[in-house]
């Protein structure tokens, strides 16, 4: 038989892409043969004896150690094989795709207990019952936020807040007190400000993106009306509240541009702003820099109605309602975020610095047992504030995009939130179906 | 003469900061890859790195929950069957609307160019389920045979044969080929420079996919793209193994420009792009 190179090459050709198809075939041509199960999982991933196997899923947390502690809870659990799937990058696109599917998480997390979205298309399984009396003895801010229509569909995991960090001794050397209102906030800035550091910091935006709902809560108002049919903000006061930002931004107390963004500790560990807003996950490495120079405050009132506010969010263990297992999925969601207090304190304060959903175990939690992170705990139940469920894309980028316009461009309050009256109140009625 | 050289001399100093000036990105991700986070974040700005060893790369490769070796391998094989795959079906397509005229080869043609207009981030939902339908999230499958067809692609080829010297098929035919084998023996050897121009776009658009593997691509198949996302979290970034992981991830395709440039600005021009 005669080989000719075509004939070679033919052969090469026809392997290779017989490889392909296998690679396709196998999946992944790197896999042990028993592929990667979680600690909870048997190696062949059927159930073990009468369990039921139940998958749960988190998004990525950024502190080291949180992954293994959440599969070794999953391990520990008996009712059931518990496989915890990790997922990075978009985690809320990634889920709300998955629920669309058959194939849905038995258990998993989702920003504020759940979105409209979710529980209006019934993908959330109803948890008010599993709750119980329970619920009070979670923080009434959160448990605000989780319920919609009288139903609780997430249990609150963990809370993460954001909050303004200073320095008491920079203040003590510019002879200005702790400030309680904007006012104050305003003449603190600018009474600290050097040539080397600034004076409040919120970002490299100048803090319009972070803090822009904030000033509805600061100057003492809410998002939309208790009927849920209009926005209860565009008024003066909010408007009076957006103005004086402006002012403060004119004034050079706002750094415009830093090392860092707000959610860094960077630019407030350079010292290049003596406030800085922040989130408390930042805490450690701001107190490991300043040691007990550090002082926390809530983003102070603005305008005779404003109170003090932090914003809040928390994560909630959700069931899937056509989940395959829901029962069990409910059993294990009360097992761990209900029942299993120690973990709950474990998963808040172990790994990085979170405040343990149930208001008892706050003082568990030693970086929050004293100093600057006690007073943030106290921060959330006194002050915090969350979007309302109903608070939607759409109405969030017209009004970033009005208080942009305003404290940017120098418009005028009132003629740029005007349209958004009428668009607020079709977009609710749109959601309201 | 001296005018003619001053203006030339003009040009290269007003060419050499350009090109300085697009250069300072991939300055910036050498620097940061060879820094610590201190270095990166410092209120002011320094121009060369601060830890000049390999202390971000073992970080980042001792590093297990990121996997960047097998992410890179898995980009790899995702990058080179998704090229093979969508230059074979498009050379094909691209032919068959570039050979046949006829009534429903024009509708097929408006129908591939209709499906350039229509936003990709309306048809990922659905294309994710039918993808989860099949059982194919988390798979090569899943990652790269809902790519495999390019309209793009289809429209570059049909447009290139539809210059192709028809008198070399009809010589080859009249040798006894079929217009099979008249397209493997005679069309496919003189279309190879467009062949590589597109398969070069392909694969750098392949090696750069995050959204896609980011939805299919979990545990047994996360392309690089996506593993390197893992250092970007709601608790902040780790700038140094990020900047490192990028260094590492834009390697190959600097490999790849440098040998196939003169492809790459071929389909370029071609396309249109820029």
């Amino acid at each position: 038989m005669n080989i000719s190179r075509r004939s070679i090459l033919g052969m090469g050709g026809g392997l290779a892409a017989a490889a392909t198809l296998v690679a396709c075939g196998q999946n992944n041509p790197m896999a042990s043969p028993t592929g990667a199960a979680s600690p909870a999982t048997s190696e062949t991933g059927m159930a073990t004896g009468e369990k039921v196997d139940l998958t749960q899923w988190y998004h990525e947390y950024g502190e080291a150690g949180v992954k293994e502690a959440v599969e070794r809870f999953a391990a520990e659990y008996e009712a059931a094989n518990v496989t915890v799937k990790w997922t990075p990058g978009d985690y809320n696109s990634i889920l709300a795709a998955q629920l669309l599917t058959a194939e849905v998480p038995d258990v998993f997390e989702a920003e504020q207990g759940g979105s409209l979205d979710q529980i209006r298309s019934g993908q959330l399984e109803d948890l008010t019952e599993l709750i119980g009396d329970a619920k009070d003895q979670f923080n009434k801010s959160v448990m605000k936020r989780f319920t919609f229509e009288d139903k609780i569909h997430g249990i609150p995991q963990t809370i993460d807040m954001q909050l303004l960090y200073y320095r008491p001794s920079l203040l003590k050397a510019a002879g200005v007190e702790v400030p309680t209102t904007f006012e104050e906030l305003v003449a603190a800035a600018n009474a600290v400000k050097t040539s080397s550091t600034g004076g409040f910091f919120a970002g490299n935006d100048g803090g319009i993106g972070v803090l822009g709902t904030l000033f509805i809560w600061a100057s003492g108002y809410e998002q939309l009306n208790d009927d849920r049919t209009e926005a209860a903000f565009l008024n003066d006061d909010f408007y009076k509240a957006l103005v004086a930002y402006r002012d403060f931004s004119k004034s050079g107390g706002v750094v415009q541009s830093a090392s860092a963004e707000w959610y860094s500790p960077d630019a407030f560990v350079n010292e290049e702003a003596a406030f800085q807003w922040g989130g408390l996950w930042s805490l450690p490495d701001i107190t490991k820099a300043f040691g007990d120079d550090v002082g926390v405050m809530a983003f102070p009132a603005m305008g005779a109605k404003g109170r003090p506010a932090v914003p809040f969010g928390a994560f909630g263990a959700c069931v899937a309602a056509k989940g395959k297992n829901v029962e069990a999925a409910k059993d294990f969601v009360k097992w761990l975020w209900i029942d299993q207090e120690d973990k709950q304190v474990e998963f808040s304060d172990a790994y990085g610095t979170h405040i343990p959903a149930k208001d008892a175990l706050v003082s568990k939690a030693t970086k929050l047992s004293s100093g600057p992170g006690s007073e943030a705990a106290k921060f959330v139940a006194d002050s915090g504030f969350a979007n309302d469920i109903m608070w939607s894309g759409a109405i969030g980028d017209k009004f970033n995009a009005a208080v942009s316009n305003v404290i940017k461009n120098g418009a005028d309050p009132a003629a740029e939130f005007e349209p958004l009256k009428d668009l607020i109140k079709s977009e609710l009625e749109k959601l309201k179906g | 003469m001296t005018r003619q050289r001053f203006w030339l001399g003009v040009r290269y100093v007003v060419l050499v900061i350009l090109a300085l000036l697009f250069m300072l990105p991939f300055w910036v991700i050498v620097r940061n890859a060879f820094s610590t986070n201190k270095n990166i974040t410092s209120a002011t700005w320094n121009w060369l790195p601060d830890q000049l060893n390999l202390t971000n790369l073992t970080t980042l490769l001792a590093n297990d929950s990121i996997g960047i070796l097998r992410a890179l391998l898995n980009s790899a094989i995702m990058a080179v069957l998704q090229t093979g795959g969508t230059v074979f079906v498009s050379l094909l397509a691209g032919y068959a609307l570039a050979r046949f005229t006829h009534r429903a080869s024009r509708f097929m043609l408006g129908v591939t160019l209709f499906t350039l207009m229509v936003p990709v981030a309306t048809i990922f939902v659905p294309m994710f389920i039918i993808t989860a339908q099949l059982g194919w999230v988390d798979t090569f499958r899943g990652l790269v045979i809902p790519g495999l067809f390019s309209a793009f692609a289809t429209y570059l080829f049909r447009q290139y044969f539809l210059d192709f010297p028809v008198e070399l098929e009809d010589a080859s035919l009249v040798d006894g080929c079929n217009p099979w084998s008249a397209f493997w023996r005679v069309v496919f050897p003189n279309s190879k420079g467009i062949v590589a121009a597109v398969g070069t776009i392909i694969l750098i658009g392949s090696w750069n996919a995050f959204l896609w593997p980011s939805l299919i691509g979990r545990d047994a198949t996360r392309t690089v793209q996506v593993a390197l996302s893992q250092f970007m979290t709601s608790q902040g970034v780790r700038y140094p193994e990020l900047f490192m992981g990028s260094l590492i991830v834009v390697a190959p395709m600097l490999v790849v420009f440098l040998f196939l440039q003169r492809y790459l600005v071929q389909g370029l021009t071609t396309s249109g792009l820029r």
